[in-house]
Parts: structure tokens; C-alpha cells; sequence
């Protein structure tokens, strides 16, 4: 889990540094790291790899919008399911809900307005 | 409408459910025209280059940053009112910056409600399928002719404010709803109730997740993965847990 956080860390998943690497150069706007980033991919993954890589990067480009847009809370539901997560990932220390603090504070979206990092 | 990829490696659900889904958007919705919405489709995939997006994404806070007027696509002239033109931009610019406060200034404004979660949907589903154009190296797809006639003004009856979200939502208790077919009763998250207000929106997003990730009904299994499929369920999970990181993604 470590790893989504820092590409320095080892997922230990195949493929794991070229998915990274695409999923960073996808995420970003420079065309000519994607491509290269796309072409390492392809040699470990094959056009399907790229292909269904891609699908799920892009799936997420669609998500965390609508997540944003609508304001929307964990809810209990997924509350229960990423426990864990949370907790390896120490990310309820970031949350400031249920005020909805961080989401009306100006400074959302920066680090120091997050608290500390883990 | 059809959708076609040159690129080898497309699967061909994938490429179906964005045949569909480009079909949806030239029809007419809930609260917007077909015109209004490829409009917005247009005005999502003109928002990256707009000079006062990028002067108030730099800002400290976007609420912060000089007054402006944003880029607004050539040919939307007139399609779209201001609040709507502004939402677009922010959703795909600086979504995670987004506040409750500013989306009550937009009803404020003028927007209604559910004219607002269509947008959100449209625009979301627009630049999903848009970048997944782009991490494959193809062409982007030439927006739909759009289709005559009147939005719908559909509403479900059962959708109210519970506290979970900024907008009004389906019950998570969909059962004996017409929206029932939306969720299993009880069963879901909020980022698949979001869109609810508008369910068609919501009827897309599930198309889409499904030939994107993983169906929505199987989430919660770590064992589903596409049967056939190129990457296995921890593979997906990384990239999914690295776009969202990247940006920015609290849920």
C-alpha cells in the first residue's frame, strides 16, 4: 500500500513500477513521458496491458471527479471496507470530518491545510 | 453511434461502452437538451487550456485568485450559462478544491440541483473516456451530432438530502424505487450514489466501471477481475489507488 504514496517503495506486484510509471505519466500532461511510459508497459505487458491499464487509470480520472463534485462522505459503507487501508495508510489522521473543514477551508488542496503527514 | 479503436489490445466491451455512452450524450437528458450537452461535453474538453483556470489553479486557494472570465469553447457561445460554464471548468481543473460553499453559490446563481449533477456526470464520463484516448495514443473521438427534443425533467420523488453529500441522493434504500435498478438495496457506496439525483448518470457510470474496472456489484470481492482480462485484481488496485492519490482524491 505503501508504494501508491511512494514509487520508491516496492509493491511487490508484477509489473508493478512500469503500472506505476504509467499510471503517473497518464495522470500528468506530458505526452512524451506517456509515450515512453506506454512503450515500457507494452514490452512487460503487451497491447492488452496497456489497453485495460489505461481503462482503469482513466476510470479513476472520471471517479475522483464525481467523488469532488458532489461533496460526497465516506459513508458507513465504505467506511467498514477500507478500514484497513486506512489504517496502514494512517489516513484518518488527515480527515476532518464530520465539519467538512478541510473541503471549506482555503487552503484545501494544500499539504498544511491536511495536517501532518504521515 | 459508433466508436472504433485502431489501437490493438481495446477490448471490445470497453469499446461498446463507449459507443453507448457517446450515443447517451447526444440524447436529450433529465435537465439538459442534447445541443446543451455535447456543449458541455465541448466546453470539458476546451476547460485545460483556459488561461484563468490555470492562473486561479496556481492560486493559494481558487477562491482566492483575481476575478476572471474563463476561455469558453469555440461554438459554446451563448449554449450555456455562466454557473455552468464555471462548473465545468473547475470539475475538470481543479476538482479537489471544489466546496460546498462554492456549490451553493452556484444554485445560487441559477443552476438547479439537478442540472448541476448531470453536469458533474456528463463531464466526468466525457473526460474519463477522453483520457483513456490519450493513455492509448489515439485520436480523441469527434463529439456526437446531437439529437432533438426536450430534457426529460425526470426527478426521482425519493431523493432527498441525507447528510451524505452535498447533493440531494437516491435512498440508500432504493428498494420499490424506479431507481432500484441502480444499486443493490443497502448496498453500495456513496461515490455510486452520487450522480443519483440524475440516474441516468448513475446508469452510465456503472456501464462505464464495469468496462473500465471492475462492476460495481463485485467491488467488494478482492478476487473479481475481468475474466480474460490483462491485469489481475491487485494490479488494478494499483493504478486505481495512484490516480486517485494523484489526484488529490479524498473518498
Amino acid at each position: 500500500m505503501r508504494a501508491l504514496a511512494d514509487p520508491e517503495v516496492e509493491s511487490g506486484i508484477p509489473n508493478g513500477r512500469a503500472l506505476l510509471a504509467f499510471a503517473d505519466a497518464a495522470a500528468g500532461d506530458d505526452d512524451a513521458q506517456l509515450a515512453r511510459a506506454r512503450e515500457a508497459l507494452r514490452a512487460e505487458m503487451g497491447d492488452a496491458g496497456v489497453a485495460d491499464t489505461a481503462a482503469v487509470a482513466s476510470n479513476f480520472e472520471r471517479m475522483v471527479r464525481i467523488a469532488d463534485a458532489t461533496g460526497i462522505e465516506l459513508g458507513d459503507w465504505m467506511e467498514s471496507f477500507t478500514e484497513d487501508v486506512r489504517t496502514d495508510l494512517s489516513l484518518d489522521r488527515l480527515r476532518t470530518r464530520p465539519d467538512d473543514a478541510r473541503r471549506e477551508s482555503p487552503l484545501a488542496g494544500f499539504p498544511s491545510a491536511a495536517g501532518s503527514a504521515p | 453511434m459508433e466508436i472504433r479503436y485502431e489501437v490493438p489490445g481495446v477490448r471490445d466491451d470497453l469499446t461498446a461502452a463507449h459507443a453507448r455512452y457517446w450515443g447517451r450524450l447526444a440524447r436529450p437528458g433529465a435537465s439538459w437538451s442534447g445541443p446543451e450537452r455535447v456543449a458541455l461535453a465541448r466546453e470539458a474538453r476546451h476547460a485545460p487550456g483556459c488561461a484563468y483556470c490555470r492562473r486561479r489553479r496556481a492560486a493559494l486557494s481558487p477562491f482566492a485568485a483575481e476575478q476572471g472570465v474563463h476561455d469558453v469553447a469555440p461554438g459554446n457561445a451563448g449554449l450555456l450559462p455562466a454557473p455552468a460554464v464555471d462548473a465545468v471548468h473547475r470539475i475538470v481543473n481543479d476538482a479537489s478544491r471544489l466546496t460546498r460553499r462554492w456549490y451553493e453559490q452556484t444554485l445560487a446563481d441559477g443552476l438547479t440541483d439537478a442540472r448541476y449533477v448531470e453536469l458533474a456526470g456528463t463531464v466526468a464520463a466525457v473526460v474519463g473516456i477522453d483520457a483513456f484516448c490519450r493513455a492509448i495514443g489515439a485520436p480523441l473521438h469527434p463529439l456526437p451530432e446531437p439529437e432533438p427534443g426536450a430534457p426529460t425533467g425526470y426527478r426521482p420523488a425519493a431523493a432527498r438530502d441525507d447528510g451524505q453529500a452535498w447533493v440531494p441522493m437516491a435512498p440508500f434504500d432504493n428498494s420499490g424505487t424506479p431507481e432500484a435498478d441502480l444499486w443493490p438495496p443497502k448496498r453500495t457506496g456513496n461515490v455510486i450514489r452520487a450522480l443519483s439525483l440524475a440516474p441516468d448518470e448513475v446508469r452510465t457510470l456503472n456501464d462505464l466501471g464495469g468496462a473500465h474496472y471492475v462492476d460495481h456489484l463485485l467491488v467488494r470481492d478482492p478476487s473479481a477481475a475481468r475474466a480474460g482480462g490483462a491485469l489481475t485484481r491487485a494490479q488494478i488496485e494499483l493504478v486505481a489507488g495512484r490516480v486517485s492519490i494523484l489526484n488529490d482524491c479524498f473518498y
